[in-house]
């Protein structure tokens, strides 16, 4: 550190020379930060047909089992349309409840 | 026109003929649904009931036989230093067990057997439906509920084994005011009832969805290369996406089986745990 230009303050060279490797490892760490970002996306990008296949499938699911209780109820008590309505309605309800789970939006019971 | 025509390798001439015959002389190059078609292998009539050994059999067969023959096989040496092999199938093992204990909870340890043999046959069974001209299990619906209903049914039936009628407590969520309990009550059985069917509905329109691609995308390039000279570009093209939907579909097999074993393990948890 005995260089020529250390007389008016010995302290500055020295913390120069460290900002700049502090720059450097920052620099450093933001690539890497960014190549791991990058690497995550395309992670998601596969997996999102997946995930969008299994939040449609809870959703119908919901609707379907809701309709098939209704229209059970209807042929066992000949009521035709209404419990199919209203089950109907139901299973519009569960699936939206299977969606909300499956995405941890609601809590699980 | 005519010269192009020679391009076509021998099989698919075979389907293409084979297709135009089913098809009332519509001359179809590739019919992407045709791959999904049950093949009596061994007829077999007991008592009015159609129990014949077919294709979709014979593939299951040989699943279960390939899973067994590669877990017995491999870790049949039980060197300390495992061989590649080995290391596979330990490593299938842990894999499964973090999940099951991660999702489920210790106890649900002694449920392994079942996670890992749903898991073990869904996982094999997708990937030989990736051997063109094999039969993918798992892309027919009655197989996939069949398997999503002994998931069901062994929550169901544990849950009242192990909790009695405490297992019903499942259904009523705690801290709601009194009077929307019975309409809560109701969304969350049919909540519950439609487990099974997403289970196996994604699973089963993920295969298919996927074969039927594959195939389609197939289908084009032989389509355009027959059609004219104009053809040949959108054929490279039409194979690059056959060659890209090939390896999503790898990524998908594996992924679909590793979703069926961690709902599964989400099940079993409620089965263990009712009261949450």
């Amino acid at each position: 550190m005995a260089g020529p230009n250390d007389s008016d303050d010995p302290s500055m060279d020295e913390l120069q020379r460290r900002r700049m490797a502090l720059e450097e490892k920052i620099a450093a760490r933001n690539a890497e930060i960014d190549k791991q970002n990058q690497r995550d996306e395309r992670q998601a990008d596969a997996s999102g047909w997946a995930r969008g296949t299994k939040l449609a499938s809870e959703f119908v699911a919901g609707i379907v089992v809701g309709a098939a209780i209704g229209w059970g109820l209807d042929w066992v008590f000949g009521t035709l349309p209404w419990f199919f309505i209203v089950f109907l309605m139901v299973g519009f309800c569960a699936g939206i409840l299977n969606v909300l789970r499956a995405e941890g939006m609601a809590g699980p019971k | 026109m005519s010269c192009e025509r020679k391009v076509w390798p021998d099989p698919n001439d075979d389907t293409a003929a084979r297709a135009a015959a089913n098809l009332g002389g519509y001359p179809l190059a590739n019919d992407p649904i045709k791959q999904f078609e049950l093949s009596e292998i061994l007829p077999l009539e007991i008592g009015g009931l159609n129990l014949s050994f077919t294709n979709s059999a014979l593939f299951m067969t040989v699943t279960v036989a390939t899973t067994c023959a590669f877990l017995l096989l491999s870790t049949g040496g039980r060197g300390l230093i495992p061989t590649r092999m080995q290391s596979l199938a330990e490593m299938s093992y842990e894999f499964i067990a973090n999940m099951l204990r991660d999702a489920a909870g210790r106890e649900a340890m002694k449920f392994f057997p079942l996670v890992f043999s749903l898991f073990m046959f869904v996982l094999i069974a997708n990937l030989f439906g990736m051997f063109p001209y094999f039969f993918t299990v798992t892309s027919h619906i009655i197989v996939t509920f069949a398997l999503a209903l002994t998931v069901i049914l062994t929550v169901i039936i544990y849950g009242f084994y192990a909790h009695g009628m405490k297992f019903l407590g499942l259904f009523v969520p705690s801290g709601i005011p009194g009077w929307v309990t019975p309409l809560v009550v109701v969304i969350e059985v049919v909540s519950f009832l439609s487990r099974p069917i997403s289970l196996s509905v994604r699973l089963f329109a993920n295969m298919l969805a996927g074969h039927i691609a594959l195939k389609v995308f197939a289908g084009f390039v032989a389509t355009l290369l027959a059609s004219s000279l104009l053809g040949i570009l959108p054929a490279f093209l039409a194979m690059f996406m056959t060659v890209a939907i090939t390896g999503l579909e790898f990524l998908v097999a594996f992924l679909q089986a590793y979703i069926f074993a961690i709902l599964t393990s989400m099940y079993l948890h409620d089965a263990l745990h009712p009261s949450h």
